[in-house]
């Protein structure tokens, strides 16, 4: 195929990226205008042809065009700012010749405007995230309709008699793709498919499992490439580069609540499974996932949404339309009595964020994000107690597990500007979050009689769990450019730093009087985490690169255990009454009593290379082999009990190719197939008893995913899949797990998602009605679970149908279309909610937490003043 | 770490043929019996008297296997739930005619894992079991005969509550040192392995608690209490009087008399069959063994209630089978 890269590639990065306008901005700028300027937006492109001269030579160009577009939306005029070559000029123009665009509006009349847009060319068809320019590229196999920024200031220069706006692109700096284990999601018409929170986004990316046994508010729990990630243990979540995972989260270390996103403020979740490039940090064990917000949709809307079970959803979304898609403000609140006993739930979110220019060749971003919630726990039903009627399917074990809280307030600032050959990004971040959590595993089964207590009947094993953080950090980098060997090259230097100053209780309550009675745990922990990284894009070849580095991180820990001595080693006559049933009673060896608190602090490091080879693109074939350490830091409590090295390393490799694909204008197609193996040195697992993970022996992953995407002019249709085992290592300090496979991961796990949009061939009062529908349908296979049983398979499907007209759009949604009742989390382990039963249960039984049921919701919503 | 080689050859082998594997051991289910030992209801010598039972029930509340050996996982401490690893459980009651030996099945079929237990108890109590309960763990009812021929009809109830047998810790600075639960859990020895499908017998031979007397129970007049006398059951908590002592077996009187066998109706004055005597409208045992750890020695019968209460709760009349279903 002699076409050229994409120039798709050549959209994206006019449209949607990085800061190139603003270099392009000259001292002739003046202030912005009075009058409300709206940018040009594209509606047909064409690709541009690689020039068959060239071919021999497999060279690269960049070609920069300044085109004029007319008040009708036509290309005027075509003339070259930066040259590539006269075969390249010439390609460039011919294709920008063809393009046609919604004119700019000054005032809200159409009126010229020129606007620039940089051509990349190389030899073969490549997968286009590989296309675009570093500097600023949107790598994504569906790029949504592109929103073009006017500064509004820019020098007007005379065109003949008219005014031209000249219009500058805003847009961000991103890492160059990995390659085949990198899934960047663009939301886009899939957002047609129902996702009740963020974390569902993540499905798009092959091999995610999500669960939650804890709430609606509670972090779902990620199952991931053969990985139980836990809360997030194993997986480092971001939202454009601030950190969502807790350090030093008693509950779970790494705990990543991802409720306080709006999902209709996701442009897109780029998941890198595994460790393979140095700016991931922390808790990249699985891998990362960093969501873009974005609002494609300019104007006000208003939606109000009413479903199944008490739902209601208020919605407001607010995009500027002189600003790009990184400048919104979007609130919601949320409210549901739940699917069952216990689930009520309500939510509130805030997220505002501006982007803009700042200086000659720089973009400033800001976000402000608030968020709180309120929910009901229902907890483990115990199987046995269902099937002898004396639980309902959703119903609760233990109707304590209410009033839970959590919330998060965030702000972020991020530039991002070019100097010369020399891209450089700086971030800066504030945190606070708060969470409570009451949580009953076992019922009544842990409260042992203890000499020096009281003698007493069990007390019930209800966890009261609260954290509070506060997070202060920053990551920065700076990227150079340039050619050698007459091939576009780059180097990266990195940091990423963050201090978290945390708080972790969990008391147990007591049954019936909900009064506290023991103290588990009390860690007041000052954590750091200090990352220094090195990125290079060495291109050997035109159709040869190496990219990675190095990467060190330096955990710092400063914990604190309040209750750091349990029991007495020997108790003598002088224990005072007022101090039997106290926790954590201080009471030393004959009869010396110390103050219950224990001081640990340590600091370790650990060095991480990490690498991808890349071959091709050949025919749009594109081979990519990686592998990489990555790291995992331990919880405070790890540290308070003397562990020597506060983290876990990871040592993954992987081996993929991608296909990208343009048939013709019509249809787009991605796809990707990777095998995997991952090995941990010290793995985690659930244990229920404790309501956490906790350390187990060393584990590997084989597996292999794949994904696939065709993107139409009426259809997008995306589909994934993975099959892994995950065994515990057969050698070393395993026991008591060696050779075994992990517990509750599943082996095969697939993914399909599809919207169908399209304008109905009526009109209503003149104007189209666009439909659109979107399906998704997960299987998930038999999960092994403890004491060699397995669970069942989940198949879900999810459904939505929407009408849009004018400013209006309906949309009636049914998650679980088919009703089914399945469970969502399997669990074997003792348990004893001793209420229903005539004795303790002290051996291994099942339990679950309930699936939702088929869940709908009828949303209605206008927006107005968009463009 | 493997090879990408090795990788890519399981990887594609994975989908084709199925990811095997386990997590290891696996969750098994059991049907659970309790029955009395053969040859509970025929006569046997205890010190120097033949001894007949008539009736001896047990309320079984629930059996669990544990792992660790006798005295493993913190049990010979005060906890009575141990924290180690239980291997199987039988987490519901039966009330056991220990005179039957034909297997009387528990409400709720056993549970587990296929691994083998080191030890087991038997939880003389269901609920909660450090909970106060006055319901009889044990009731006995029988004939002693002594070598003149002489029959004494004696009966015996056990109850295992606060105001009987917990006799509170030694040390005020440990007072959860000996919870009541201990004394209603125990312990015995075995090594069993479990695995799916199978059926379990625990076996309760009532004899041993005559027989393994350190000092035979004596029966002679005036050696235990009348059955009406309030040291039978001193416990003011326990709701028993003579006439719960009347178990069976339920004879009907014959033509020539007025009044039958053990739980019969009766009037005052009447003549019982055998050794019985009528007291509260019904025919039932002469005399008791106290049910109290706490009668002062002057007591006629303390000493015996000890030694019964002492026996009920040992190891040694408690047997378990594990085995493949019967066809």
């Amino acid at each position: 195929m002699s076409r050229s890269r994409r120039t798709t590639a050549a959209l994206l990065l006019a449209v949607a990226v990085a800061v190139v306008g603003a270099a392009g901005r000259d001292a002739r700028a003046q202030p912005p205008p009075l009058e409300e300027v709206k940018p040009p937006t594209v509606i047909q492109h064409q690709d541009a042809v690689y020039p068959p001269s060239a071919l021999a030579e497999r060279k690269h160009a960049d070609v920069v065009l300044v085109v004029t577009i007319d008040a009708d939306g036509h290309v005027s005029d075509v003339k070259v700012q930066t040259s590539g070559g006269a075969d390249f000029d010439e390609a460039a123009a011919v294709a920008a010749r063809q393009w046609t665009f919604v004119p700019a509006a000054r005032g809200g009349k159409p009126v010229p405007s020129r606007i620039r847009v940089p051509f990349h060319f190389a030899p073969p068809a490549p997968p286009p995230e590989i296309v675009v320019d570093a500097r600023k590229d949107t790598p994504t196999a569906a790029p949504p309709a592109p929103q073009l920024a006017p500064s509004a200031r820019s020098a007007v220069p005379k065109d003949g008699d008219r005014d031209l706006d000249e219009v500058d692109v805003i847009g961000r700096i991103r890492r160059r793709p990995i390659g085949a284990p990198e899934y960047e999601s663009v939301i886009g018409e899939l957002a047609a498919v129902p996702r009740a929170t963020a974390a569902d986004a993540l499905k798009l990316a092959p091999g995610f499992l999500l669960t939650n046994e804890g709430g609606s508010g509670h972090a779902e729990q990620v199952f991931l490439r053969g990985f139980d990630a836990h809360e997030g243990q194993d997986l480092e979540f971001t939202v454009d580069g601030v950190p969502i995972n807790d350090s030093g989260n008693y509950h779970g270390n790494g705990y990543a609540d991802t409720h306080f996103i709006i999902p209709e403020l996701i442009h897109a979740v780029r998941v890198l499974e595994g460790p393979y490039a140095p700016q991931q940090g922390n808790f990249a064990v699985a891998g990362s996932a960093d969501y873009e917000l974005g609002l494609d949709r300019r104007g006000l809307t208003a939606s109000y949404g009413a479903g199944s079970f008490g739902a209601q959803r208020l919605l407001v979304l607010w995009g500027p339309n002189d600003s790009p898609p990184g400048t919104f403000a979007g609130a919601e609140y949320y409210t549901t009595n739940g699917f069952g006993v216990d689930r009520q739930a309500k939510r509130g979110t805030a997220i505002a964020q501006w982007e803009a220019p700042l200086g000659r060749r720089g973009a400033l971003r800001v976000n402000l994000t608030a968020y709180a919630t309120d929910f009901n726990n229902a907890g483990v039903v115990r199987e046995d107690d269902y099937e002898a009627g004396k639980v309902g399917f959703f119903g609760t074990e233990d109707p304590n597990q209410t009033g839970n809280t959590a919330s998060r307030v965030a702000m972020s600032a991020t530039y991002e500007g070019r100097f010369s050959q020399v891209e450089v990004s700086q971030q800066l971040f504030a945190i606070d979050r708060t969470m409570r959590l009451r949580e009953n595993w076992t019922g009544f089964l842990l409260d042992v009689q203890e000499p020096l207590q009281l003698p007493h009947p069990q007390r019930g094993d209800l966890i009261d769990f609260h954290f509070d953080e506060v997070s202060l950090g920053g990551r920065g980098f700076a990227r150079w450019h340039g050619d050698v060997l007459g091939l576009r090259q780059e180097l990266e230097g990195g940091y990423f730093a963050r201090v978290d100053t945390t708080q972790s209780t969990q008391d147990r309550v007591a049954a019936g009087t909900n009064q506290p009675y023991a103290v588990d745990a009390d860690y007041q922990s000052t954590l750091a985490d200090l990352g220094v990284y090195l990125d290079a894009n060495a291109r050997l070849l035109p159709w040869l690169s190496l990219r990675g580095g190095v990467r060190a991180d330096m955990f710092l820990f400063d914990v604190l255990d309040a209750c750091a001595i349990k029991s007495v080693d020997d108790p003598s006559a002088v224990v005072a009454p007022s101090q039997i049933d106290v926790s954590c009673l201080s009471q030393l060896e004959h009869g010396a009593y110390a103050e219950p608190f224990l001081r640990s602090a340590t600091g370790s490091g650990t060095v991480m290379p990490r690498g991808t080879v890349v071959v091709g693109p050949f025919q749009g074939f594109e081979l990519s082999a990686s592998a990489g350490n990555g790291v995992r830091s331990v919880d405070p409590s790890y540290v308070s009990q003397g562990i020597g090295t506060p983290f876990v390393t990871v040592e993954s490799r992987d081996l993929g190719v991608s296909y990208a694909h343009d048939f013709g204008d019509a249809v787009r197609l991605t796809a990707k197939s990777d095998f995997f193996q991952t090995h941990v040195g010290e793995d985690l697992v659930f244990d229920p008893t404790e309501g956490r993970s906790t350390l187990a022996s060393g584990s590997t992953r084989t597996g292999w995913s794949g994904a696939a995407r065709a993107l139409g002019h009426f259809f997008d249709v995306a589909a994934n899949a993975t099959v892994v085992k995950a065994v515990f290592d057969s050698s070393g300090a395993c026991a008591p797990y060696c050779g075994l496979l992990v517990p509750y991961v599943p082996d095969l796990v697939l993914r399909g998602d599809a919207a169908f949009f399209t304008d109905l061939p009526w009109h209503l009062a003149h104007q189209p009605v666009r439909a659109t529908l979107g399906y998704g349908v997960s299987y998930v296979g038999r999960r092994p679970l403890p004491y060699g049983d397995v669970s069942d398979v989940i198949f879900l499907s999810d459904a939505s149908f929407g009408l849009g007209w004018t400013i209006w759009n309906a949309r009636l949604s049914a998650q679980n279309l088919f009703d089914t009742r399945y469970r969502l989390g399997e669990y074997d382990y003792p348990s004893s909610f001793g209420k229903y039963l005539p004795a303790p249960t002290l051996a291994p039984e099942r339990s679950f937490t309930a699936g939702a049921p088929r869940t709908v919701l009828l949303t209605l919503s206008a927006t107005v003043g968009g463009s | 770490m493997r090879s990408l080689g090795t990788v890519l050859a399981f990887a594609l082998a994975c989908p084709a043929f199925s990811c095997n594997g386990t997590t290891g051991d696996h969750l098994v289910s059991f049907s659970a019996y309790a029955a009395g030992a053969p040859g509970a209801g025929d006569p046997f010598t205890a010190g120097n008297y033949t001894i007949q039972l008539t009736a001896a029930r047990m309320h079984i509340g629930a059996v669990y296997f544990d792992e660790a050996p006798p005295g493993g996982s913190g049990f010979d401490g005060p906890v009575c739930i141990a924290s180690g690893v239980f291997a199987a459980q039988v987490p519901g009651p039966v009330d056991v005619d220990l005179l039957s030996p034909t297997p009387q099945q528990f409400a709720v079929y056993g549970t587990g894992t296929a691994d083998t237990a080191l030890s087991w108890q038997v939880w003389l109590y269901d609920g909660d079991v450090d909970e106060a309960d006055f319901d009889p763990v044990v009731q006995v009812e029988g004939t002693a005969t002594d070598a003149g021929g002489t029959v004494t009809a004696f009966g015996a109830i056990v109850t295992i509550n606060p105001g009987n047998r917990s006799k509170g810790s030694p040390d005020p600075t440990q007072p959860g040192l000996d919870p009541l639960c201990k004394a209603r859990i125990v312990q015995v020895p075995t090594d069993t392995t479990f695995f799916d499908g199978g059926v379990l017998t625990v076996t309760v031979d009532p004899r041993v608690w005559f027989t393994q007397q350190e000092e035979p129970f004596d029966f002679a007049p005036g050696q235990l209490p009348s059955i009406a006398d309030p040291n039978c059951n001193p416990d003011p908590d326990v709701f028993t009087n003579p006439s719960s002592y009347a178990l069976a077996p339920d004879v009907p009187a014959p033509s020539d008399q007025t009044c039958g066998g053990s739980s019969q109706p009766c009037c005052a004055g009447d003549v019982c069959l055998g050794a019985l005597t009528c007291a509260e409208g019904v025919c039932g045992p002469s005399v008791c063994i106290p049910n109290s750890s706490f009668l002062p020695g002057t007591v006629p019968g303390s000493t015996a209630g000890l030694d019964l209460y002492s026996e009920v709760v040992s190891a040694a009349a408690f047997t378990v089978t594990y085995g493949p279903q019967s066809p």
